[in-house]
């Protein structure tokens, strides 16, 4: 069991936590959480989700993407997408500024757009740095 | 040393070093309970189970300002046992001035012995010039039957020309006299170091 | 080889700016920058409990027995961060090129990642100002060392009371 410990709420800047929030409310997502390429959580939204194991994951896929980018020598990605049966989509964005990555982790639900929401709120992370 | 100009301090490291329960943690002990309680710390020990140190044991004591500045002294001592080579070796980082605890018995004076040419290959690797560090040579344990003359282990540890000062720490004897005596020698260091700067 | 510093104001004011900046980023408590040796040269927020010297010799101690315990697992540059997770409060160590050491101590419901973030963006700024430490030496200010020294018996005296 992940011990829920780190979560990205209370504590967080409000800048990184809003962000979330206000992208979730815009884009009618039910839950995004940004991470490190380590994997490690930096916000998440809503707040009280578990913001670990998210990390995790999205950064596990990001590290699967690239690999097997490099392997095929693909262009840098933009985006990874899982899509569920029940047509919920897994949007994972990594966002790079100076020499980090992070990763953008957002779930989706049917029928809903996602790229111009998730664009600007990557645009409003960058900033934050 | 360390001279912070904008907090005005001069900070300065002082190691206590030896073979294992020669009798450093009990010196610094000492040290602690006669300190102004004004002007000390806490002392902090890191141990074993066994009740040995493991890492080092610390403390801090400031005194008043002198021309401005407000020195620091930290304390350490190193743990004595061989195996905590890497720890003693940290410890001595950025050292200004070394005690050398030795135990007087006759039956430990080889591991004086090898405790000070461990002193001078750990300040060797980390880049001192070991005859440039203030250094006092503490013989502890002169209460006990079948002691080294003190001669004898200045000349086993080709100590001769350092000064030394006979103790009995468990009593507290001699150990403030060398702890003043290596202040001294580490503030006249201090000033050549200040002087000799632009 | 120089084995000791004198740090000039200026470096000092850039160091708590950055400190500063990573407190603020980072929503953290405490953060202070020391030397490997464990001497304490800046320190920035609130500190609760502790004394800042203690902490940062412990850190010392920390960062140099990591160290060594990264070279034993055959690592050739063991100058890492790590972080222990505390039930409330948690502490992030960060060795800078083996000279310096940033200690962040953050609330455990923080997020590591938020800390760990910023204070690789704080190691990278103060990387080329710790770098200069060690090559500039300020010159004294008003500072008279020979004054220095004969001021010290009477310190010593007065530190060391007669029982």
């Amino acid at each position: 069991m992940i011990e829920k410990k780190h979560q990205a709420g209370g504590d967080a800047p409000l800048s990184f936590v809003e962000i979330l929030l206000e992208m979730n409310r815009e884009g009618g997502f039910t839950r995004s959480v940004l991470a490190t390429a380590e994997g490690l959580p930096i916000a998440s939204a809503p707040v009280n989700s578990d913001s670990e194991l998210a990390s995790a994951m999205v950064t596990m896929l990001q590290q699967v993407a690239a690999e097997t980018r490099n392997q095929l020598g693909l262009p840098p990605i933009d985006e990874i997408t899982i899509r569920t049966e029940k047509k919920h989509h897994l949007i994972c964005r990594p966002i790079k500024f100076d020499n980090e990555l992070m990763i953008l982790g957002v779930i989706v639900p049917p029928d809903h757009v996602y790229r111009r929401v998730t664009n600007k709120a990557i645009k409003r992370i960058r900033w934050e740095l | 040393m360390f001279i912070n100009w904008k907090l005005r301090e001069i900070n300065l490291k002082i190691v206590y070093y030896g073979p294992s329960l020669s009798g450093k943690t009990t010196s610094l002990q000492y040290i602690h309970s006669r300190t102004n309680p004004e002007r000390r710390g806490e002392l902090i020990s890191l141990k074993t189970r066994e009740d040995r140190t493991l890492y080092f044991d610390y403390m801090q004591f400031q005194m008043g300002k002198i021309s401005g500045l407000m020195p620091r002294f930290n304390i350490y001592t190193v743990p004595g046992q061989v195996y905590y080579r890497g720890t003693r070796k940290l410890v001595l980082k950025g050292v200004d001035g070394i005690v050398f605890v030795a135990d007087s018995q006759v039956r430990r004076l080889d591991e004086n012995v090898e405790a000070i040419q461990d002193l001078y290959e750990d300040l060797e690797g980390l880049g001192f010039v070991a005859s440039e560090v203030p250094m006092i040579l503490q013989c502890n344990k002169r209460d006990l039957p079948e002691i080294v003359p003190v001669p004898t282990i200045k000349e086993q540890l080709g100590m001769n020309g350092i000064q030394t000062f006979e103790s009995i720490a468990v009593d507290g004897v001699g150990v403030l006299d060398s702890l003043k005596c290596i202040v001294n020698s580490v503030v006249i260091k201090a000033r050549g170091n200040i002087s000799s700067n632009p | 080889m120089t084995q000791g510093l004198q740090v000039p104001e200026e470096l000092l004011d850039e160091i708590d700016y950055i400190l500063n900046h990573l407190a603020e980023k980072a929503r953290t408590d405490t953060i202070m920058l020391a030397d490997i040796s464990g001497q304490l040269i800046s320190i920035q927020g609130i500190m609760e409990e502790g004394t800042p010297a203690i902490i940062a010799a412990l850190a010392a101690g920390d960062v140099a027995a990591m160290a060594e315990l990264s070279t034993r697992i055959g690592e050739k540059d063991p100058h890492g961060s790590f972080f222990h997770e505390g039930e409330t409060k948690s502490i992030y160590l960060h060795n800078i090129v083996g000279s310096f050491i940033l200690i962040v101590i953050f609330r455990t419901k923080t997020p590591i990642g938020l800390v760990r973030l910023f204070a690789k963006r704080a190691v990278e700024q103060l990387m080329p100002i710790t770098k200069k430490f060690e090559e500039i030496m300020g010159p004294p200010k008003a500072y008279n060392p020979d004054e220095f020294s004969k001021g010290i018996t009477q310190e010593l005296e007065d530190t060391f009371p007669d029982e």
